[in-house]
This record gives structure tokens, sequence and C-alpha cells, in this order.
């Protein structure tokens, strides 16, 4: 081998060698992008009734990812802020489902007494508080230590909608004879005042901006608007036959209501609570959560096995296929989990 | 309403002064209810025409000529078969306590705009879910009385009594 020869193949082996760490940089970057090309979209969480299990919806896809199965008859379900955790209670058992949204797994299972119904998070999502319809109380539970920390006595409570300064709850009472509105001051751990209501009361919810409680009645058409300051009823919103949900969320123009008998989904404008628009969804729709960024809304159709979903810009909708008789859903509010602890 | 109907099915938002549409336009000479106020049957001119006030779907039946007054059944009469009907309407059954002899059946009918169910206290199979417009049916062959509820509603009660007589 001559002196060039060996000189032209020492400048290849660089060239190779700077080839070779060129092509290390180009993988290690790879990897190290690769949870960002590779995020994932919010999911959607759907409790199927009749399935007792949950169906996880990528939202960008819309399609089911992953179907979970949780105790008899999922009834109420809670999201954390930060969309790692989902609670979900069993009607037909005596417990809530603790749900790891990163690997969409039910991690622990909190045994709160028979039949529990809504569930509800504090704002700082330290509480999470358990309609334990069966066994008349409401429970608080220690979501860091997922442990049963307080419980006081309500009569039949169905739902329950925390004020978004977390101070109080209002819980629906379903003891036939003495239907009401429980209003709870959440330190004192205690009923401060009740509301006797004449007609059953069915879902509850604060406005975000929590000026309003939002609230829907057995056999009424019409939502009722309470003044939380006042505790007074200070309008009703008309609607087709048999309102359920009902709620005014972050980021959306309008209140909206989910109407099981047309099969729709009604916005109303909260500053004069008149109803201004409706759409069509599927039968017997029971619920709606809406998106971090208030402009699409899921709508679980019971009676159809599918989720609406809504575009509230222009009403469009797309159909999505989920298990037997979704009930309850909530949506993560950001896409931001990509693995334990990330 | 027709037409709205397609637009609704066609995705877009539907103002909400068009679910009275069809009611406004004073063709109609009479208005009347079902009891669960979920039908209206209007006599025009030439026919009845019936609203679904749940689906705001409508239908037109041909009468004589001139038609000016319509009435309406509460409930169907009763057939020469044995058994007994109840109607799931407006978050309630009626009758909430029927009395049958033994071996007749009860049929339960969801007339409301929501779904219900049965749960009957004996442990006996009831129905975790009935749609509008679904129904369900359960012999009794022994006397007694049987509490039941709906299993999604439970503060709605009901009771059969069986007598043998």
């Amino acid at each position: 081998m001559t002196r060039n020869n060996r000189q032209i193949l020492s400048r290849y082996r660089w060239l190779d060698a700077l080839i070779g760490v060129g092509v290390l940089v180009f993988a290690a970057c790879t990897q190290i992008l690769q949870p960002a090309f590779a995020a994932p979209a919010a999911k959607a969480y759907v409790a199927n009734f009749k399935d007792n299990t949950v169906s996880v919806i990528d939202t960008e896809a819309g399609k089911v990812i992953a179907t979970v199965p949780v105790a008899a008859g999922p009834h109420g379900m809670a999201i954390t802020q930060d969309g790692a955790t989902v609670y979900v209670s069993g009607d037909g058992s005596s417990s809530v489902d603790v749900l790891d949204t990163v690997i969409d797994k039910v991690v622990k299972t909190i045994n709160v007494g028979k039949a529990p119904n809504g569930v509800a998070l504090t704002p700082d999502n330290r509480l999470l508080l358990i309609a334990v319809y069966d066994e008349n109380r409401v429970i608080f539970v220690d979501t860091s230590t997922q442990t049963v920390v307080a419980a006081i006595t309500v009569p039949k409570p169905h739902t329950i909608a925390i004020s978004p300064d977390g101070k109080f709850a209002y819980v629906t009472v379903q003891d036939p004879g003495h239907f009401a509105l429980a209003l709870i001051d959440l330190q004192a751990r205690s009923v401060v005042r009740t509301l006797a209501l004449e007609k059953t009361p069915r879902d509850g919810e604060f406005g975000y901006d929590g000026r309003m409680f939002y609230f829907t009645q057995a056999g009424v058409s019409s939502v009722q608007v309470l003044d939380p300051a006042s505790d007074k009823i200070v309008t009703q919103i008309p609607t087709g036959v048999s309102p359920h949900f009902v709620g005014y969320p972050r980021g959306s123009a309008f209140g909206m209501i989910v109407v099981q008998g047309p099969g729709e989904l009604s916005l109303f404008d909260p500053a004069t609570n008149k109803p201004t628009h409706s759409v069509k969804v599927g039968k017997q729709p029971h619920w709606a959560a809406t998106s971090g960024d208030g402009k699409t809304t899921y709508v679980t159709n019971e009676g159809s096995n599918d989720v609406t979903v809504v575009d509230l810009a222009t009403g469009r909708t797309e159909t999505i296929a989920v298990g037997n008789a979704p009930r309850k859903v909530v949506i993560q509010r950001t896409a931001t989990i990509t693995r334990k602890g990330s | 309403m027709t037409q709205n109907n397609r637009q609704i099915s066609n995705n877009s938002w539907k103002p909400f002064t068009a679910m009275v549409g069809g009611l406004s336009t004073g063709l109609f000479a009479l208005v009347v209810c079902t009891p669960m106020a979920q039908q209206v049957f209007a006599a025009p001119a030439a026919g009845v025409a019936v609203v679904d006030l749940v689906t705001s779907r409508s239908a037109t039946i041909a009468v004589g000529n001139a038609a000016p007054n319509a009435v309406v059944q509460r409930a169907a009469a009763a057939s020469a078969e044995s058994g007994a009907n109840v109607s799931i309407a407006n978050f309630a059954f009626t009758p909430a306590e029927i009395t049958i002899r033994p071996g007749e059946s009860v049929t339960w009918t969801n007339d409301d705009g929501a779904p219900h169910g049965l749960k009957f206290h004996d442990g006996a199979r009831g129905t975790d879910l009935l749609l509008p417009g679904a129904s369900f049916s359960r012999r009794f062959d022994r006397t007694g009385t049987y509490d039941y509820n709906c299993s999604v509603h439970p503060y709605m009660t009901g009771h059969v009594v069986v007598r043998a007589q």
C-alpha cells in the first residue's frame, strides 16, 4: 500500500467515523424526540353501564383504543386536573375504582359502601366526594392515600357538584317524599342547609365561573337556574322532554343541556338563560363532557351505544361506537401524559 | 318541521324557535294531548295530525271531512286477555299498585322520555334498561305482594298484589 493510498484510506476512515457519529446523533435525537412525535391525544373515558367497562377514546383518532373492566354498574366518574386518574363508582357494587390513565388499568379499588352514585373532586384534587346512595351518606376520600377520611349523613344522595372555589357542594337528594338539594360546607364537613324540592332532582352542576348552579328534575321539561348566593331559583330554561345533564364548561360561550326525549344537545346563553340552538345526537343521551379548549363536546347515548362528538362552533357531529349503555363520560384537559413520571 | 329534522341529521345547529314552528302556523282547529303529554293530536281541515312531542315527528291520518274535534283515551281499553298493564310515564309507575289473579301477567311499558328499568325485590329477573317504547312482562303464579322499583331511578316504586278470588 502506498503512502497516498494510506492517506486516502485514513480520510475515508475519518469520514466513516464522522458518518457513524452522525448516525448515532441522529438516532439519539430520534429517540429523544420520539415521544414528542408520538405524543398521544387527550383521551375520553366512557362508562358502559351494562358492560361493566370503561371505553377509552383517543380523541384525535376518534376511536376506542382500550376497554377497561370496572366494578358493576359504572355510575359516577371524575377525572383529576392533570388527567392522570379517573375515579369510577360501581352502582351495583360497593366500590369506587381508581383508573390510572397512563396504563389504562384499574390500580386500586376503594370500598365505600353499597350503591355509590355520583363522585366529585375538589378543585385542588385533594378530596373526592362520593354519594353512597344505599348508605344514606356522602363520604370524603383523601386522594393522596385513597382512603375514606370522613362521612356525613345525607339521605339518598345522587350527584355531587363542588363550587369552583372549593368551599361548598350541592348534593341532589332523591329520598322519596323528601326530594331536596343539600348544601355541604366542605371545611366544616356538614350539611349547612337543605332546599326542599317538589320533584326529584337529577343532575346538578355549577357553571365554571361559579355564578350559577344549574339542575334538572325528573318530569320537569326545564333546567332550574339557582343563584348560590341566595339559594333561590332565579329562572328556568325550557327544554324538551327529560333534560338530564346540564353544564356550562370553561372555554365555551354556551351552557349545554343533554335532553333525553328528543335526543339532542341543547345550548343556552348563560347571560340570558335562554335556549339558543340544538343539535341531534344519539338515542337516549345521558351525559356530556367538553374538551379542555371548550370547542368539542362528547355526548353519551345510552340507547344507541355510542358517543356523539359535537363541534360546538358548527354543530357538526360524528359518532363513535362504544360499549353497552354508555352513561358517564370524562375527558382529559390536555394530552401531556406519555409515561409515569414524565 | 321535517325539513328541520333533516337539517339536524345533517349535523348543523337548529335554532330553538324551530321546535314549535309547526304548531304556530294556525292550521290546526284543535289540539289534544295524550295523558303523558308526549303526543299531540291536532285536527286540521281534512285529517288528524299526530305530533310526537318527544321526537317532533308527525304523521297525518285521513278522517272524515272537516273534523272539528278529537278526544284520546287515557289508556288502551282492557282486552279480554288476562293480565294488566302498567305505564311508566313522567318518572312514575301508573298505576303504582295493581291487583291481579295468580297466573296472570303484568306488562310494563316505558311511555316516558327517559330510560327506566325494573328491579323486583323478591329477586326475580327484571330489566336494568327499558328504553322508551319498550315493554317488559312478568307472570305471577303465587299470591302475595310484590314490591319493585325502577333500577335506574330507585325512588320510583310500585307494587303488584296477587290475590286469589
